[in-house]
């Protein structure tokens, strides 16, 4: 019998049951005492079956197909993200390092009024700054003096 | 992905130390605390302040009622303390004036807008005449430090 189904397995000719007994005879006898030819049945019925080509075009692949697909779209909108989130960065960078302007500006407002005579602007910078630092104010001191609470 | 996140974290920290920068007084030069038409403003960048190795200079004059010298006051303290500059021996490199539990005269380093620069903040209140107050508050930035501001400007 094992002859039999051997021969019709070479010749393309076994059904899916003979090729399972077939199997199951060659997996019976130890492994020392198989042949060459035996070896090599066995290790072709042991493979798994390949996929039928009418099961190829038939068979549902939506599942994988939408797997894909989401994958695509994910690591898409990974990557918009990352965009976003580098423009954000560089923008985020460039106030903080205040890229300096070329900018010239002298301007006062006294009461509301505008002081654009760069000379007077750079006094009255001057002046406010020496008021600041020469701080021991000996009119406060004075203003105190006579002015007690 | 790992990458992703890196950068994602280093953005949303940007900008929170940005808006860290922001200083109350800053209202105060806007004109939001005191009206425009009571303060005496001087505001220079430029130039002209390369004799100074200054970069900008924002100054505001004004006489204050006894509210809003204590709401100014407060202003300019949180942003001493909270903003402070440290120097390199890690203290805040500031120098202050109390007088009659007041705040008299000030000035801060405090963080810069730009690594490449130092930003220093004053404060100084006068009494002066009917129950005001003298305010002067000064931003300035630039390349230098707070001794070379003192020989610069302490010409009296």
């Amino acid at each position: 019998m094992k002859q039999t189904l051997m021969d019709k397995y070479l010749l393309g000719e076994s059904s899916l049951e003979e090729e399972h007994t077939l199997c199951r005879l060659l997996q019976a006898i130890p492994p020392t005492e198989r042949t060459d030819t035996e070896e090599a049945l066995l290790l072709m019925l042991s493979a798994p079956p390949m996929m039928d080509e009418n099961d190829l075009f038939t068979a549902d692949h939506t599942e994988e197909y939408e797997r894909i697909v989401h994958q695509r779209k994910r690591r898409t909108l990974w990557k918009y993200t990352g965009i976003a989130a580098a423009v954000a960065l560089v923008v985020s960078l460039g106030f903080i390092l205040h890229i300096p302007s070329n900018e010239n500006i002298a301007v006062a407002y006294v009461n509301g009024k505008k002081v654009s005579d760069e000379k007077q602007v750079l006094a009255m910078m001057e002046s406010t700054m020496n008021d600041v630092f020469v701080h021991s104010d000996t009119e406060d001191e004075l203003y105190q003096l006579f002015n007690p609470k | 992905m790992k990458r992703l996140m890196i950068l994602i974290l280093c953005a949303i920290t940007t900008v929170s130390i940005h808006a860290q920068k922001w200083l109350s007084i800053s209202d105060i030069f806007e004109g939001k605390v005191i009206d425009k038409s009571r303060i005496t403003e001087t505001l220079i960048k430029g130039e002209q302040l390369e004799p100074y190795h200054l970069t900008s200079f924002h100054s505001v004059k004004f006489n204050a009622t006894e509210k809003e010298r204590d709401d100014i006051e407060k202003a300019f303290y949180t942003d001493m303390t909270q903003h402070a500059a440290k120097n390199s021996s890690g203290k805040p490199n500031s120098e202050m004036e109390n007088r009659g539990g007041h705040l008299y005269y000030a000035i801060a380093e405090v963080k810069p807008d730009s690594p490449f620069d130092r930003r220093y903040i004053c404060y100084q209140c006068s009494k002066g005449a009917h129950a005001t107050f003298g305010i002067t508050l000064v931003c300035l930035e630039g390349h230098v430090s707070l001794q070379d501001l003192r020989k610069m400007f302490k010409k009296k």
